[in-house]
């Protein structure tokens, strides 16, 4: 099934931060916080929940065309920055879904505040450490050559660009969302060490997906993840990697649909 | 015209020894494969050949690398210090503290003011940003990291300089509660500042400060780049840049006839090579260089990660060096310069005029598998042939 796009881009203002939002659908308020790579390669995932939920798609300070102010300089910024723009839009009982980086994000704007969340969604978290030794628990992705980062995100990855045959915007977006996922993720690696101990908080349902195949988050660690949430089911994904919502989209929009109990449309 | 005597201290012996060390000499080799009786002769062995310098009324310039085998200096203060003690005229450089990629602005002000106070005055501090790959050794945010140099710049110098008692720093990077540098530096108000780099931008930094700029086996580009340090001096300062204020860093090899040139040449020659033998990913970490210069890069090239080649560099009439070896067209280019003496003085003149004049030549030496023996006859006539027929 190939959904036509029914997301629209505008910019709003958020406390003076220019951010680029793609809204689509109609239905229960859905906040999706993108991975390292963008919202764009999301576009098929947030396509599929569109038909169910009103979907409301950032990219994050200092992503895709969203400004970033001189002092953001981590996840505990982003968190705040949407507070803030949960609160401006007046969301209420959001279905807060993130993937890899985002998930890392959706769980430090949870642990803040779950007043105007109803139920969180992670695919492919990142972002606390979960193990009590100096031994990183996540695949340091900086550290990965090209061919290798592909195989730790998908199973079948999409092949690598010519970026000379790219126009200039596509490719000044993936460098900026590089450098965005260098300021906020390179050290500690991919997660806050605090986050293992705030992550009680979020007192909500939640859903915990991973991709079999996952190369950045491994299985021990994302049951981990889930059981330290204080109400979180755990599943797993066929035939992907870490970027699942990207592979499977239709899988990964369904389980959310289901999650959420609404009523998926085909 | 200064010359400055330099060898990166490699531990060539681990260069190309397998399938790692064929494609990478940084970040990855294990250390296993470093003989310590070898590395202890060698660093030995470059000591030796910095003071030789000194004998020969060179001066001495260091660097410093991290987690490779192309240099073995960890950290560009220890052998200064060792030479501030065993050298008697010679200036000491040190080009330079990785200011980016050290956590600890106030350590580097106070091992400077220590090592300047040995040498009675004979310090040179270079500041540099340090190599992108090191930030995966010392795991500092890639992002922003020429905001994160200056702020340090700027601490380094207020440390050195700030006579009063103890003052408290709460900057974007570092913060301090006491910063009091005892006992503070031999020369005032701080030893001569150095920053090297290949950009406009470095350029135009170090113009502002009036700090010394050096630009490294850059070509044609050297030109580019002291035109736009004088113009920025210039405009900052109201007067010309003194020549002393440029430096340039080649490959030098200078022998008594072709026989000996070529054999320190080939030797030589082995080091360009190495600079592109790094993994890929650890080349230009994200956030290292700005969005849209990755993009113009990604652009031009097709490809993810495009690595340093001296097919980048272009000689001064603005032809790409080729992949032969040509001699003439390397000393063209100002990556080497090597000969006779009155081949080498020739060649030096002609690219100083090239590029507008500079007044230190950062004389790499020393290089590749070059042994003790031709590195020292290199130096001798350098010393005694080459530098007083430099303008």
């Amino acid at each position: 099934m190939k959904d036509k796009n029914v997301l629209v881009v505008e910019t709003i203002d958020v406390h003076g931060i220019a951010v680029e939002i793609a809204r689509g659908g109609s239905g229960p308020t859905l906040l999706y916080l993108h991975d390292g790579d963008g919202v764009e390669q999301a576009n098929p995932f947030l396509n599929r929940l569109a038909a169910t939920f009103a979907v409301i798609a950032p990219s994050h300070p200092g992503f895709g065309a969203s400004a970033l102010p001189g002092h953001f300089s981590s996840v505990d910024d982003l968190a705040f920055f949407y507070l803030d723009l949960i609160e401006q839009l007046d969301l209420r009982d959001v279905t807060l879904v993130g993937a890899s980086f985002g998930a890392w994000l959706a769980a430090e704007i949870a642990i803040r505040s779950v007043e105007r969340i109803a139920r969180v969604a992670l695919v492919g978290p990142v972002g606390a450490k979960l193990n009590d030794t100096p031994d990183p628990d996540l695949t340091d992705i900086f550290s990965l050559g090209e061919a290798d980062l592909a195989k730790a995100l998908f199973v079948d990855p999409p092949g690598s660009p010519d970026y000379s045959k790219l126009d200039a915007e596509t490719v000044a977006r993936m460098t900026r969302n590089r450098e965005g996922m260098a300021l906020f993720a390179w050290a500690p690696t991919l997660c806050n060490p605090k986050l293992r101990w705030r992550l009680h908080r979020i007192k909500r349902p939640a859903l915990v997906l991973r991709g079999v195949r996952d190369g950045v988050v491994p299985l021990h660690y994302a049951k981990a993840f889930a059981a330290a949430l204080p109400d979180a089911r755990f599943i797993e994904i066929d035939h992907a990697a870490h970027f699942a919502h990207a592979e499977q989209a239709d899988a990964c929009a369904a389980h959310v649909v289901a999650f959420a109990g609404q009523r998926g449309t085909k | 015209m200064k010359v400055w005597h330099f060898t990166e201290a490699a531990y060539f012996e681990g260069w190309n020894q397998d399938e790692l060390t064929r494609r990478t000499l940084r970040v990855e080799p294990p250390s296993r494969m470093v003989d310590p009786v070898i590395a202890s002769q060698l660093l030995n062995r470059y000591l030796d050949e910095w003071e030789l310098a000194d004998e020969l009324g060179l001066n001495i310039m260091v660097n410093e690398h991290h987690s490779t085998l192309s240099c073995m200096t960890v950290s560009a203060i220890l052998p200064i210090a060792m030479l501030a003690r065993r050298t008697k005229k010679a200036r000491l450089l040190f080009l330079g503290i990785p200011t980016t990629n050290r956590m600890d602005p106030m350590r580097i002000a106070e091992e400077v003011a220590y090592v300047d106070l040995v040498s009675g005055g004979r310090l040179e501090m270079g500041l540099i940003k340090g190599a992108a790959w090191e930030l995966f050794s010392s795991n500092l945010n890639p992002v922003r990291h020429m905001e994160r140099f200056w702020e340090a710049h700027d601490l380094i110098i207020k440390a050195l300089t700030h006579l009063d008692g103890p003052f408290a720093w709460e900057g974007k990077y570092f913060n301090y509660r006491k910063v009091n540098v005892i006992p503070r530096c031999f020369q005032q108000p701080h030893p001569p500042v150095w920053i090297p780099g290949h950009s406009v931008s470095t350029a135009r930094g170090a113009a502002k400060h009036g700090h010394v700029f050096a630009t490294f086996m850059a070509g044609k580009m050297a030109k580019m780049l002291f035109d736009a340090y004088r113009e920025t001096y210039r405009d900052t300062f109201g007067q010309d840049a003194p020549l002393d204020r440029l430096a340039y860093l080649a490959m030098t090899a200078v022998g008594n006839d072709e026989r000996q040139v070529n054999r320190l040449v080939d030797d030589l020659m082995q080091y360009p090579p190495s600079i592109g033998q790094t993994s890929p990913q650890y080349v230009n970490p994200p956030g290292y260089a700005s969005p849209a210069d990755n993009a113009r890069m990604l652009i031009k090239s097709g490809k993810a990660n495009a690595t340093f080649s001296l097919g980048a560099i272009q000689t001064i009439d603005g032809q790409p060096l080729a992949g032969d070896f040509d001699r003439a067209a390397y000393a063209r280019a100002g990556v080497l310069f090597a000969g006779t003496p009155p081949q080498v003085v020739d060649q030096i003149k002609t690219f100083s005029e090239a590029v507008g004049g500079f007044g230190h030549l950062l004389s790499m030496g020393h290089g590749g598998p070059m042994n003790h023996e031709n590195t020292a006859a290199s130096m001798r006539l350098m010393a005694k042939e080459v530098m007083p027929r430099l303008p």
